[in-house]
């Protein structure tokens, strides 16, 4: 009989990583020692250096020389982005990294940010990774002197001739204060103070004071001759910016609907303590509330939630690496490409008719594709026939053996019930379970019972929560 | 060996099934079909101001010279490429109005078309589009995921409402194998009248059953009319095909959404335009016959735009790029002002070297709500946008 503990390890682990692989599963037996080794796994990170700054300064020089080079600098470019996204995929499915990575990528919607420049794009990813569990101030400053960013919301170009307020205003309305809490000539006098904040062709921070605005400013009731750095202290000052912080981290962990009075209590103690984010999300996890029922499995998995979940939870290898790629395109969420500097939507707004059927159907080609006795022709996957090729993509490695070790049942029932705890964040319900009790029953032998029962799990709407 | 749990119907597979049996005596609502031509198509080659002496001075390699255009007005004329276009235009099937976007344009492709897509200004970041809030809207937790469909194999932000999404599907059939051949329409019919507690499953598994439900429908209907009109061998061609042989088949889509790519024009600008402009002319005309030929095109509205226009002077490499305000036409059967809705651009008046938008998109969708779709638009464009006489 598993005990209480088991199923908060297990919301724990859904929430703070991407589920578990079984053989965490196995060894997880202690919820205070899960969290302790998790949060000391996250000390440690590993940044993604697949692009040098020789091979940056090869490709600039190359981009100066003339129209037609650009395109094929562009696209080596994006080719370059492909990778690093593959490898932050690695990361965020390594079981050793799941805390920081998780939050660094809570942080990339967060800076939600566009980049052509695959250099630019790896220099933020690993800033925002360095200080993804720190104190939020630092993130902050980091990600405002940030190439990328600087070149995505046209700080560039803000200049004391020409204000340019873009920056400015998705600093207050998206990443700090939220929407209300801020007039425009708020707005207006951020951007003169932020004037000179830039890059130089080394993707590095500069400020160019020939083109501040030295002259007095009065931002959020405040007066005097502010630069970047005071506007980003006085954001920091106003209580509004932890609040809206840590309600964003609460919708992100625990429920899409706030408790405000949880979240006023947790967001004075986040800004008591100077903004560190890792014990905010220490507070979240060890916290009695976390663990209630109502917030356990009611959370529609984003795409990124949901492909890095079926590779820890089936711990599997895609042979070809473009597989991740081809899922974040299919299901419409592809890291370093949100779809504005509001970053992705959440929750429903991800499932509609075409992705549900997309993502119940997934396991199934995943699983079959897996097996040696697959012998389907390609036109019996036709029900996805524009993916046709594309399906391809996905044979994968899946070691089949320590699973039927885990739960070679020794009744079907059993084996079902021990699956779907596995693989569920909800109970299974009757109905489903005498479903899949027939499906077994009507195979016959000729099919390893543990492969069908998890993927049969893994097809449900169920399997779509965590 | 499946409960069919017909006993206990929810109200909105009644609503679908009342609306199922009314299919049969044939629908007489209006339909819209929108085609966004994706990318950001160069206006000003389009619709040519073949007497504007500033227009060949700032593309002086890439303006279409007089006597390559299809002259439609004293002023204006047609890309050489739009000659099935130009005849849609002459029977007065058309209505184009231009100088079309918004307050603050946004020269990002993404974040423009996401501006096009939910009808927001320009600092607005908004999660549901203008079609998925009719959806939401249009009759109080009855929609069906096929009141909206787009010929794709994901669904556009557009279509996207709250409670309420479209269906995006390639075609009938490939929804149809995709639902059919997995667990999933067993585990609808055994979860038709379950009400899940927790919230977020309940929406899925309500989600599930509505799509087997549209799909069915679909597949059901689809075959009854098969096109009968040559369409052109191509991707886009095909949507339209699919397009009308559904409203041929007397399905009760209300909305129908098709895209067509590649006017991302930066480079060698001309022979890709004008190939894509052909494909979209002939596929449009071949539509437009079969409407006519089943005697429908006065019900169907067809509404197509571009997320921006380009900007009015050539770049290096003989394209353009991207600007702003844009030409968009509409097509109809029996509209109330065919032609030239308004005066074309002013290419004296520029912000920047950009074009100066006239009507703000909104005021068409505004039109196509009201007067069309026959709903209260203040609802779901969220504020007042004057209508446009075109329907």
């Amino acid at each position: 009989m598993v005990n209480e503990q088991h199923f908060k390890i297990k919301h724990f682990m859904a929430r703070a990583a991407f589920g578990q692989r079984i053989i965490q599963y196995h060894a997880n037996t202690n919820l205070e020692e899960t969290i302790k080794k998790t949060f000391t796994d996250a000390k440690r990170y590993q940044s993604i250096e697949l692009i040098s700054h020789a091979q940056y300064d090869e490709l600039r020089r190359s981009m100066t020389l003339n129209g037609s080079k650009i395109r094929e600098v562009i696209k080596r470019s994006r080719e370059k982005i492909k990778s690093i996204n593959i490898a932050w995929i690695d990361q965020l499915t390594d079981p050793d990294m799941a805390l920081r990575e998780k939050m660094t990528l809570f942080w990339h919607d967060h800076f939600a940010c566009r980049s052509n420049n695959a250099y630019f794009v790896q220099k933020q990813n690993n800033t925002i990774r360095k200080h993804a569990l720190g104190k939020f101030g630092d993130l902050l400053t980091a990600v405002s002197q940030d190439a990328a960013m600087l070149q995505f919301l046209n700080n560039q170009q803000n200049r004391k001739s020409q204000p340019n307020e873009n920056f400015a205003r998705e600093l207050l309305e998206l990443f700090t204060l939220g929407r209300g809490h801020y007039t425009e000539p708020d707005i207006k006098e951020a951007a003169r103070a932020l004037t000179g904040w830039g890059f130089n062709l080394q993707g590095e921070f500069v400020f160019r004071k020939r083109v501040h605005d030295y002259g007095q400013k009065t931002f959020l009731g405040r007066k005097g001759n502010f630069d970047g750095e005071d506007i980003l202290s006085i954001i920091l000052e106003e209580k509004q910016t932890a609040r809206f912080l840590t309600e964003k981290i609460y919708q992100y962990f625990v429920n899409d609907q706030i408790d405000p009075e949880i979240t006023e209590v947790l967001a004075m103690r986040f800004y008591d303590s100077g903004y560190n984010i890792e014990l905010l999300l220490k507070e979240i996890f060890t916290s009695a509330w976390f663990y209630d029922p109502g917030n356990v499995g009611n959370k529609i998995k984003s795409p990124v939630d949901f492909i890095a979940g079926l590779m820890v939870n089936f711990d599997l290898q895609f042979e070809d690496p473009e597989a991740v790629l081809f899922l974040q395109r299919a299901f419409g969420q592809v890291l370093f490409y949100p779809p504005n500097v509001g970053g992705w939507p959440t929750g429903k707004a991800w499932i509609d008719s075409s992705s549900l059927a997309f993502r119940l159907r997934l396991p199934e080609f995943i699983i079959r594709m897996s097996s040696f006795r697959f012998n389907k022709s390609d036109e019996d996957l036709g029900d996805l026939s524009n993916f046709r090729k594309e399906t391809k993509r996905l044979r994968s490695k899946i070691d089949w053996k320590q699973f039927g070790e885990s739960f070679s049942g020794t009744t079907n029932g059993k084996l079902i019930s021990d699956c779907a705890d596995y693989l569920l964040n909800v109970p299974l319900e009757d109905t489903n379970m005498k479903f899949i009790e027939e499906y077994l029953n009507s195979i016959g032998d000729a099919y390893d019972p543990v492969k069908e029962v998890m993927l049969s799990i893994a097809s449900l709407p169920e399997y779509q929560l965590c | 060996m499946l409960a069919s749990g017909s006993l206990l119907v929810p109200n909105f597979l009644k609503a679908m099934n009342a609306t199922n049996s009314n299919l049969t005596k044939g629908p007489n609502g209006k339909i819209l079909v929108v085609i966004q031509l994706s990318g950001g198509n160069d206006g000003l080659n389009t619709i040519i101001p073949y007497r504007n002496d500033i227009y060949y001075r700032e593309r002086p390699q890439l303006a279409i010279e007089k006597r390559h255009t299809l002259k439609a007005t004293d002023e204006l004329g047609f890309n050489n490429s739009m000659n099935k276009f130009k005849e849609l235009f002459e029977e007065g099937y058309v209505s184009i109005i231009n100088n079309v976007g918004y307050p603050n344009p946004n020269r990002s492709h993404f974040r423009s078309m996401d501006i096009w897509h939910t009808a927001s200004n320009s600092h607005e970041y908004l999660s549901t589009g203008w079609i998925g809030r009719y959806l939401d809207a249009s009759c109080e937790g009855c929609a069906k995921p096929h009141d909206a469909v787009e010929i794709s194999d994901s669904l556009s932000l557009a279509l996207k409402g709250k409670d309420v999404k479209g269906l995006a599907m390639r075609s009938p059939q490939s929804l149809y194998r995709s639902i059919s051949t997995g667990s999933a329409k067993d585990l609808s019919q055994l979860h038709q009248d379950k009400h899940h507690e927790n919230d977020q499953l309940h929406y899925l598994y309500k989600t599930l059953i509505e799509t087997t439900s549209s799909v069915d429908y679909i597949h059901e209907h689809s075959k009854i009319y098969k096109s009968k009109v040559p369409y052109p061998q191509n991707p886009f061609a095909r949507q339209l095909k699919t397009i009308a042989e559904m409203i041929g088949s007397g399905i009760d889509t209300k909305v129908y959404y098709a895209s067509l790519a590649g006017f991302d024009t930066h480079i060698r600008q001309k022979m890709q335009q004008e190939r894509l402009l052909q494909t979209y002319s002939d596929a449009v005309h071949a539509f437009i016959k079969e409407l006519k030929e089943y005697n429908r095109f006065n019900d169907v509205m067809i509404l197509t735009f571009s997320e921006f226009g380009r900007r009015v002077k050539q770049n290096a490499s003989q394209g353009t790029d991207h600007g702003t305000a844009n030409n968009l036409f509409i097509m109809n059967g029996n509209l109330q002002k065919p032609g030239f809705y308004n005066e074309g651009p002013n290419l004296k008046n520029l912000d920047a070297g950009d074009l100066i938008y006239d009507i703000d998109f909104r005021c068409v969708y505004a039109t196509l709500l009201d007067k069309w779709l026959d709903i209260d638009a203040k609802v779901i464009l969220g504020g007042e946008f004057e209508g446009l006489g075109f329907v």
